[in-house]
């Protein structure tokens, strides 16, 4: 006999779930993955919030602020050194310090890198930061270059020879040494992927002037070049001060010490001043990241919720089943702490489960977050890792829910009369309707969830389904210095050398359109749309549906469908034909709209209703990339001519590796196509778990009245109306809980569904998910009826 | 010789809604140490009302009860909880014992909400329960995998391993076959040729006939005494 209270409990607690455990494991599991999530919450709450980048000496600096220029559709970028100046007008500041980042080609010990990224770093920056410098003695550093990790491991082997040697970065006059290899925090600056890190003294020669080295006597060029760092939006800059102040504040002084010298504007239309409070190096990135923090934090909301009420219902049926025995120990002397300390030391087994299973999810989720490119913006190279004191908090509070949870039920069945006819049956009015009020949330609340799944994968299928572009061709980037003369043959469709395949050519690539205005002539207004150079073939490559075509193709323009639709009158579009438009690049220039055709997915599948047009690709000026699209099978030939004819007619040229359009817009719509696969299985689980409830809810309800199902069935009645008056109280819940969840899923979706780029709420999923609903409350029902049924009626009559 | 129980014009009304019933009406009785009492009347006449309530499982309506001289109304939960642990032993027709635990461990459930006994003591003491009662083969078993007979002989057995000084029985042998009745009641009545006082609820006259005294109850009132009730 397991006589210690500890091990007597755990073995009766075992007994007593005989046959349950499944349930009760989905519940650990349910609430392991709530853990998780705390945990996982708070972490990305501290990154987001309190911690500082990785290479940020926060010790040194408590009150950073970073400054820089936002535009709608560039994002993040640089200030010119006139701009910082005006910073040195803010109170209490202690230390500004900026870096500016450049591609260019390296060359080491004959060795070409093409398009290394550089940065350009003031000499304040290294006090900046955590991380210490390497540095060479006798040598300035303006002579010294140091490399990444990245860079070292991938480009350099890892070989240590290196350190001591030099590097020449094109246009720069004087070989830099390198003084050694940064630690891996700095691999990673936001969107930045640093290689070589130079003094910013380095930056004269890539202006479009040629610099003379440092220290040569010509005061004249000296002044252009002095006149263009000053002026050049370049710069990223992190400053310090001595106490906080609102960065609005130091945006008004900064804007209002704003100085440009003339000749020297390089102002971006729609580009503002701005300054944040912390290292911010990609404010998107962060407020993405932020977004679906916000989002996290309300699925841990819901998940404890459900949970919660999961854990009532499941514990409070688990009591119902053994109220017998409570009642005995009750009538022998057990206590409320008895109860209690019995609850705790039952829950010492599933503790252990809970603590493996979370500790498994942990691992998986710390791995799913370091694989997500938003985190690698957001962090760089910092791994995500949750700290064991959060975890076991999270742990723990997961597991003072699970105890309440258990002992409210205790409690609650140990304040029943020990002498009532009706023992077992005597549940107040305020614990029925509570129970009731727990069947609505758990119904609304699945409900809801499983609404908003199939609502999104309805759309998404929708959306996959409507893209029409043959997915399957491949797309080869070439890049390259200085503008390049496009082969005539590509026009039609034919690279030089390839006659036999047909090759399609844009200018820039697939996924980058460039921004443009159309204005329809005779109109004011003008609309802002992406437009892209494309060869005669393009569209017939992709096999992209036209809707009207006039066959004077390239003879004008081709516009998306939802461009059409925004400039037309007709909803036939007809009254496009041959209308002139004017198209607002550098230049503006008119064209005729030769055709309209189905949108194609540039931006993922989401955004392809982004306004397009198509110019003809000998309109092409001042060009820096161009794209060639084959189908799959030429691929490799392709790239093959291409890096030939690169190698021969451009400068500097680099060629991208083939990727398909599938692969491309795949990449594009990872981040929903994610959120979309997290979605159903979040809505799987907590359905799951729902059902586990309601049918353990069902059972215990006919637990309890068994006796009435024994008149019931002595009076002839039949298995389907038993299984009916089992699901009576469900099927009342189901019709409070379908009003209550489509009011919650409205107000959603008219607030979170542009938020999130989903619709939440497509209402020909309702009443397929009713029914679903509806299902599964007769097949809860069925199965403990079925045993029922099984039972001798005399016993059944018998057991009051 | 000291009174153990002492009733005084106990009544008890079950309200439902607007409906009175009274079950027991204005009873009265003593019971002194190591006497038995057997407690009849037809079904629905209030019996196993005054058992609970004399059980501490139900408070009285009105009326006193006292238990080795204490006020039962004065004592609070707690009091009441430690008393039915250490001084009453409950014997039920329908034994009431735990389904997913062991014979043992049944008969050790008392001690469990005992803290003067130490864990270290309970199968000991358990297992001199279990032999007293004729079952030191069934420590093991599950009671369903018991007979009639061998349950009951468990829940004694679990009734008196706390020492209780009254022992409290409802219908011991109501769901038991007449054979097996016998041997119950003699356990029963050795338990208390050892000192126990009984008091017992029953049908039976051959089984009341063997206790000290008897109280018949008639819708709620004691229509008769054997011998006549004093208090």
């Amino acid at each position: 006999m397991l006589s210690h209270p500890l091990l007597f409990e755990l073995a009766t607690e075992w007994r007593t779930w005989k046959g349950q455990w499944f349930k009760y494991l989905i519940l650990l599991f349910g609430f392991s993955l709530l853990a998780v999530l705390l945990a996982m919450g708070l972490r990305i709450g501290e990154l987001l919030f309190i911690d500082p980048p990785a290479w940020v000496n926060s010790d040194k600096h408590k009150n950073l602020y970073t400054l820089s220029r936002y535009h709608q559709k560039v994002g993040m970028h640089g200030v010119s050194l006139n701009t910082i100046e005006g910073l040195k007008g803010i109170p209490g500041i202690e230390s500004i310090a900026y870096i500016a980042f450049r591609s260019r080609s390296i060359k080491h010990q004959g060795t070409l890198f093409d398009s290394t990224e550089i940065a350009y770093f003031s000499e304040s920056f290294r006090n900046q930061i955590s991380l210490k410098f390497p540095t060479k003695e006798g040598v300035a550093e303006s002579q010294l270059a140091w490399v990444s990790t990245r860079f070292f491991e991938q480009e350099l082997k890892g070989n240590p020879a290196v350190i001591g040697s030099t590097i020449r970065i094109t246009r720069n006059p004087v070989p830099l040494i390198i003084a050694g290899v940064l630690p891996p925090e700095l691999n990673r600056l936001g969107k930045n992927q640093p290689d070589i890190w130079v003094n910013d003294k380095n930056l004269r020669y890539h202006t479009p002037f040629v610099a003379p080295p440092v220290g040569s006597n010509n005061p004249e060029k000296e002044k252009i070049l002095n006149k263009f760092l000053r002026n050049a939006p370049i710069y990223y800059v992190i400053f310090a001060l001595e106490k906080a102040i609102d960065p609005a504040e130091i945006q008004q002084i900064v804007a209002a010490n704003f100085t440009v010298d003339s000749a020297m504007t390089f102002s971006m239309p729609g580009s503002e001043l701005r300054v944040q409070q912390g290292v911010v190096f990609d404010p998107e990135t962060k407020q993405a990241l932020k977004n679906q923090w916000l989002a996290l934090l309300a699925l841990i909301l819901a998940l404890s919720i459900i949970l919660t009420i999961n854990a009532l219902t499941l514990f409070g049926g688990h009591i119902v089943m053994h109220w017998r025995s409570i009642k005995t120990k009750r009538i022998l002397g057990a206590s409320q702490k008895s109860f209690l300390l019995s609850d705790l030391w039952s829950l010492a087994l599933p503790l252990i489960f809970l603590t493996l299973f979370s500790y498994v999810l942990l691992l998986l989720g710390e791995k799913t977050i370091n694989f997500s490119e938003l985190y690698k913006s957001f962090a760089g190279n910092t791994r995500f890792s949750v700290s064991a004191p959060i975890w076991a908090a999270s742990l723990l509070l997961t597991f003072v829910v699970l105890y309440l949870s258990k002992a409210m039920q205790v409690l609650n069945f140990s304040e029943e009369k020990l002498f009532d006819r009706a023992f077992g049956n005597s549940k107040t009015r305020s614990q029925l309707l509570l129970a009731d009020l727990f069947l609505v949330i758990q119904l609304a609340g699945g409900f809801l969830i499983a609404s908003i799944a199939a609502s999104m994968a309805l759309s998404e299928w929708q959306s996959q389904s409507a893209v029409s572009i043959d997915r399957s061709v491949t797309e080869v980037k070439i890049s390259y210095n200085g503008d390049a003369k496009i082969p005539n043959s590509l026009y039609s469709g034919r690279f030089p050398g390839l006659s036999s395949i047909p090759v399609g050519a844009s200018i820039p690539g697939f996924q980058e359109p460039l921004t443009a205005s159309i204005k329809r002539a005779g109109t004011k207004t003008s609309v802002s749309v992406n437009a892209i150079y494309v060869s005669e073939n393009y569209f017939d490559l992709l096999a992209v549906n036209k809707v009207t075509w006039s066959g004077s193709w390239p003879n004008g323009v081709i516009v998306s469908r939802s461009l059409a639709s925004v400039l037309a009158e007709k909803e036939d579009y007809s009254d496009l034909e041959a209308a002139p438009v004017a198209v607002k690049m550098l230049f503006e220039k008119t064209y005729p709209i030769v055709g309209v055709i189905d949108d194609i997915p540039h931006f993922g599948v989401s955004q392809r209703g982004d306004p397009m047009v198509y110019l003809p690709i000998s309109a092409a000026f001042l060009n820096n990339n161009m794209a060639l699209i084959s189908k799959p099978e030429h691929a490799e030939a392709l790239a093959d001519a291409a890096n030939l004819w690169a190698q021969k007619n451009l400068l500097n040229p680099r060629i991208s590796p083939i990727e398909s359009l599938d692969e491309i817009i795949r990449q594009t719509d990872s981040l929903r196509l994610g959120f979309l696969a997290a979605t159903l299985a979040v809505s799987l689980l907590i359905n799951i778990l729902i059902f586990i409830s309601i049918s353990y809810q069902i059972k215990s309800r006919i637990k309890m009245t068994e006796h009435e199902y024994g008149v019931r069935m002595v009076y002839g009645c039949s298995a389907s109306h038993l299984i009916l008056v089992a699901c009576r109280d469900c099927f009342l819940a189901l019709l409070v809980a379908v009003p209550i969840a489509t009011a919650g899923l409205w107000w959603l979706d008219s607030r979170y569904a542009q938020f999130l780029d989903v619709p939440l709420l497509r209402v020909s999923v309702l009443p397929p998910v009713v029914l679903i609903t509806a299902l599964l409350i007769l097949l809860a029902a069925t199965v403990p009826i079925a045993s029922l049924l099984k039972k001798s009626l005399f016993g059944l009559m018998r057991h009051t | 010789m000291s009174h153990l129980i002492t009733a005084e014009s106990i009544s008890k009304v079950f309200q439902s809604g607007a409906i009175e019933t009274k079950a027991l009406d204005n009873i009265s009785f003593n019971l002194n140490n190591g006497e038995s009492l057997a407690i009849t009347g037809a079904s629905g006449s209030g019996k196993s009302t005054l058992l609970s309530i004399i059980g501490l499982l139900d408070s009285p309506t009105s009326g006193a009860l006292y238990l080795q001289g204490q006020l039962v109304s004065g004592l609070s939960n707690y009091q009441k909880r430690i008393l039915r642990n250490r001084e009453i032993g409950w014997i039920f027709q329908n034994f009431n014992l735990i389904g997913h635990l062991d014979v043992l461990e049944n008969i050790t459930l008392p001690l469990r909400y005992d803290p003067r006994v130490s864990w270290r003591d309970y199968e000991n003491i358990g297992k001199q329960a279990l032999t007293s009662v004729g079952l030191a083969d069934k420590a093991t078993a599950l009671p369903q995998q018991l007979s009639g007979g061998q349950q009951q002989r468990v829940a004694i057995a679990r009734a008196l391993v706390n020492k209780p000084s009254l022992i409290l029985a409802d219908e011991p042998t109501g769901n038991l076959d007449s054979k097996t009745s016998t041997n119950i009641i003699d356990l029963l009545f050795t338990v208390v040729a050892q000192g126990a006082t009984l008091l017992l609820v029953t049908h039976e006259p051959d089984l009341a006939l063997r206790c000290d005294s008897e109280i018949i109850l008639n819708d709620g009132l004691v229509s008769d005494a054997k011998p006549p009730i004093t208090v």
